[in-house]
């Protein structure tokens, strides 16, 4: 079976949601959340967790393979996400293991500058 | 190995701490939320969603890690993480495992790269998921390749709200 590719635009990054994100996962480090220290830290503003862009990576990937089928995830951070930016994620079977698993190649980019965010690989069982 | 000598490196199957949490709905719809997900639909399919055990970040204390770790956290970034899927767990189950340090590499830049390990079992003891974070400890003043302290990523929580906050 084919499987079409992941190809969505998320709504964009908000600092509500890192908010949201912090309590949800337990990341209190200030500089997700607190402009001021963000700012002072050298930061241009607050910015996401790698683990919120593997989040909404995951979440999309899930939808997409069916939430019963991923075996497997995994992401490499690559740069910061901030506050009003839209991902662009992406992914595609690039190869079939011979039990039948799909092997899928992702990515997070940051729509209008392309810029990769996260790179990741999951794993779909038959 | 030209890499340099002072830098501290614990190793292979050292166990840097253990975490034990139950899986809340509560938890399940507020992490479904902040992932941008439809919280009806995650509980609904009654499959974790594919990061969920980042949660464990509430039942851990990621200073002491970094400090049983001997690690600088001015200079600690996550590179990255992986999950692998076992047996299902849900609402009512409590998930337990180790953290277990299971690669260590330095780099002739001084660059530190651990793998840290967590196998988080149900209570009957299989397995439910397995997670593998890249910590990376940065030389000092960066080194090319390197990431940049700041815009690396601090997600698994390795610089506390404590350290860097108060």
């Amino acid at each position: 079976m084919t499987l079409a590719a992941l190809d969505v635009l998320t709504p964009p990054v908000t600092r509500t949601q890192i908010v949201r994100f912090a309590g949800a996962a337990g990341d209190f480090n200030p500089m997700h959340h607190d402009e001021p220290f963000a700012v002072a830290a050298g930061s241009e503003s607050v910015f996401a967790m790698g683990q919120l862009t593997a989040a909404i990576l995951g979440e999309a990937v899930a939808e997409w393979l069916g939430r019963d089928r991923v075996a497997g995830y995994g992401v490499r951070f690559k740069a910061k996400v901030l506050p009003d930016d839209v991902l662009h994620l992406t992914g595609r079977v690039t190869s079939v293991e011979d039990d039948g698993t799909q092997v899928c190649e992702l990515s997070a980019t940051r729509s209008g500058s392309d810029e990769v965010v996260l790179t990741g690989w999951a794993k779909a069982r038959p | 190995m030209s890499a340099p000598s002072d830098i501290a490196t614990p190793d292979v199957g050292f166990v840097v701490d253990s975490v034990s949490f139950p899986i809340e709905e509560g938890k399940l719809r507020e992490f479904a939320i902040a992932s941008g997900g439809d919280p009806d639909a995650v509980l609904a399919a009654g499959v974790l969603p594919p990061t969920f055990a980042a949660v464990a970040a509430h039942w851990r204390d990621q200073a002491a890690m970094v400090r049983v770790l001997q690690l600088d956290i001015r200079r600690v970034v996550v590179g990255g993480s992986e999950w692998e899927y076992g047996a299902p767990a849900w609402i009512g189950d409590r998930l337990t495992g180790d953290r277990v340090v299971t690669d260590v590499a330095v780099k002739s830049s001084g660059m530190l790269i651990l793998t840290l390990t967590t196998t988080l079992r149900r209570e009957d003891g299989e397995v439910a998921v397995t997670q593998r974070d890249t910590v990376i400890q940065v030389p000092p003043k960066g080194s090319p390749g390197g990431l940049a302290l700041r815009s690396g990523d601090l997600a698994q929580g390795a610089r506390s709200p404590r350290s860097v906050g108060s």
